[in-house]
């Protein structure tokens, strides 16, 4: 299965996430059964399935939304159990689930760093114990930060989220997420709801996210963004895996025959 | 498939210009209720200065002050808890509870410093307890708080055998009735306003309370790392410790340490944060709003009672002017709702 297979890339560099043998049942139904997932520091692995395949318990297993009944989930060798979403994040596994998860009524500075806010002291160097949001810096990080992903979005501050259009709030979330993810970045269809411009820019900042390290897991109908930017495609259906493919192997016939079935000809 | 594409560009252009359009429309709408506001308030005191000779007086301005004083107070942080998404109803009883504590003790001969700090405990206790509910049992903050506002307002009864206390002391009468130029209670209740201004705008805490009223149950800032049982402890017991000030201040001016004081005032209270621009939904508000729906409905009623309106009166026109607030609450919401496409 996925563990076994290992290429010469894989050989030389431990996964800096693991999936083991991953079970989640809802009642009669199997949601996922005896997955196996790496993740690799710098690549993109694709998680494509028809839709109930269990990709996205897969991937909520992963970032902490969800606890598996059985298997376990490695992070850089160790064993670990997120509690929750908040967990997760702190050991460096950011999500971007296809539900926004950002207030809309905070604007896009104060959403980025909602829940990891620079401070400073207000009275300078007085030692009075109190604190006030260093709403400068956090907007300077924030432009810093999205200039680096090359992410172009409206007024910083000021505007609340819910002002902007659906595609621009899906960058936030994704740049927030990008911004923050150390070692691994779920994403539950990233690109679902945009146009091509705004995909196009989506993509961009997966690669740049790329480029700095961080491990990759993108579940995604679109199989062209898949050819492009995975250098491994997991394809699921009804809740196992049914296809592991490397780089070199990547066609779209194939991918597809395995999410179908493999009895369609095409 | 490209033609599809550049049809979906147009349209998310499109869409990204309109949202700038309701981007401005909101910023124009926020200003104007702003604006509606003061309006309101110059309107309603030409009205009573023409329609009585005693509304416009440096007098009448300090009594107005002295009694906006007291409920002032507790609706600058019931304007923290309703954009957390909570609500507080046991304010009133609160204040109640507080005023015939500080009573009792000083009647049992306890330094007043004493005193007032034990109120403000039992304020502080009582909104524990009222978190404590909120955050651990998942009953609804509407009902727990009517509940333990019963409470309250029983204990407040009990400890006193429902016979005001008097209250003689002259450090805790000069904070109901002392002037420093302008009453104590009016600045009070200023330095409560701009601390409360503070907290909501630019600390950490009162980013947490907006983003957590601005997600159904806290759910999208608890997943950002906000940590929503604390702050809405902290939430509640901050709205405890200020009913507990506002009961001192209210002590401080009828010398009485009353069970049955500021009986019915929670609801005026939270329709004059409504009034503000404050959402009854949680994750809009501010506090300006609120300082500008006391001074409203304060002028009010001022204004009623000179013109010689009787009290029952009063508490149609109070009802009325809840009702108008609520609607305009809706009104607000919706346009909102709108406006993020939901």
């Amino acid at each position: 299965m996925a563990g076994d297979s290992v290429d010469g890339v894989t050989d030389v560099v431990a996964p800096v996430l693991a999936a083991r043998a991953l079970t989640k049942s809802y009642g009669a139904i199997h949601a996922c059964r005896d997955v196996h997932i790496e993740l690799y520091p710098g690549r993109l692995t694709a998680l494509v399935g028809d839709n109930g395949a269990g990709k996205s318990t897969v991937a909520k297993i992963i970032s902490g939304a969800v606890s598996p009944d059985s298997g376990e989930v490695l992070l850089g060798g160790a064993p670990v159990a997120f509690a929750d979403p908040l967990a997760a994040r702190r050991a460096g596994v950011e999500a971007v689930y296809q539900d926004l998860a950002l207030p809309p009524n905070l604007d896009i500075v104060r959403n980025i760093f909602l829940g990891r806010e620079h401070v400073r002291p207000l009275f300078g160097r007085l030692p009075i114990p109190l604190y006030t949001l260093d709403t400068k810096l956090m907007r300077q990080r924030a432009q810093e930060q999205l200039d680096e992903l090359r992410i172009h979005l409206p007024k910083l501050e000021g505007v609340p989220l819910r002002s902007l259009s659906g595609g621009q709030r899906q960058t936030v979330a994704i740049a927030r997420a990008a911004l923050w993810s150390s070692r691994v970045l779920v994403m539950d269809e990233p690109t679902a709801a945009l146009g091509v411009t705004q995909s196009r820019a989506v993509l961009d900042v997966i690669t740049r996210v790329l480029a700095r390290g961080v491990a990759v897991l993108m579940i995604s109908h679109a199989m062209p963004h898949v050819l492009e930017l995975a250098d491994r495609v997991v394809v699921m259906r009804h809740g196992a895996v049914v296809a592991n493919l490397e780089r070199g192997q990547l066609h779209s016939e194939d991918i597809i025959r395995h999410i179908v079935g493999g009895s369609v000809p095409l | 498939m490209s033609g599809a594409g550049d049809m979906q560009e147009v349209a998310e252009l499109d869409r990204a210009r309109g949202n700038g359009r309701a981007a401005a429309a909101a910023a124009r709408f926020r200003s104007q209720s702003w604006a509606g506001l003061l309006i309101a308030i110059l309107a309603v005191g030409a009205a009573f200065t023409i329609a009585t000779p005693y509304f416009l007086n440096a007098g009448n301005f300090a009594n107005l002050s002295r009694a906006v004083g007291f409920t002032g107070v507790v609706a600058a942080v019931t304007t923290i808890v309703l954009i957390s998404g909570g609500v507080d109803l046991s304010i009133a009883s609160m204040m109640a509870l507080a005023g015939v504590t500080l009573g009792l003790m000083i009647e049992a001969s306890v330094p007043w410093p004493v005193a007032l700090v034990g109120a403000l405990a039992v304020g502080a206790a009582g909104g524990a307890f009222n978190g404590l509910i909120v955050t651990r049992t998942g009953i609804n903050a509407l009902i727990a708080t009517v509940a333990t506002g019963f409470m309250y307002r029983g204990l407040a009864f009990v400890t006193t055998g429902s016979f005001p206390v008097p209250v003689r002391e002259s450090a805790i009468t000069w904070l109901g009735t002392g002037s420093v130029g302008i009453p104590v209670p009016a600045v009070l209740m200023f330095m409560v306003f701009v601390w409360v201004a503070f907290l909501l705008n630019r600390t950490r805490f009162g980013l947490h309370v907006q983003a957590i009223g601005g997600s159904p149950g806290g759910s999208m800032a608890r997943l950002a790392g906000v940590p929503v049982i604390r702050r809405k402890m902290q939430i509640y017991v901050a709205s405890g410790i200020v009913s507990a000030l506002g009961g001192v201040l209210l002590v401080g001016y009828t010398s009485l340490g009353d069970p049955g004081a500021a009986f019915g005032q929670e609801l005026p209270i939270i329709g004059a944060v409504i009034v503000g621009g404050t959402s009854l939904g949680g994750g809009r508000g501010s506090v300006f709003g609120t300082f500008l729906g006391v001074v409203l409905i304060g002028a009010i009623l001022n204004g009623l009672t000179l013109v010689g309106v009787s009290a029952d009166w009063q508490y149609v026109v109070q009802g009325l002017v809840l009702l108008l607030a609520v609607l305009l609450d809706e009104y607000r919401s919706r346009k909102e709702r709108t406006e993020a496409g939901i």
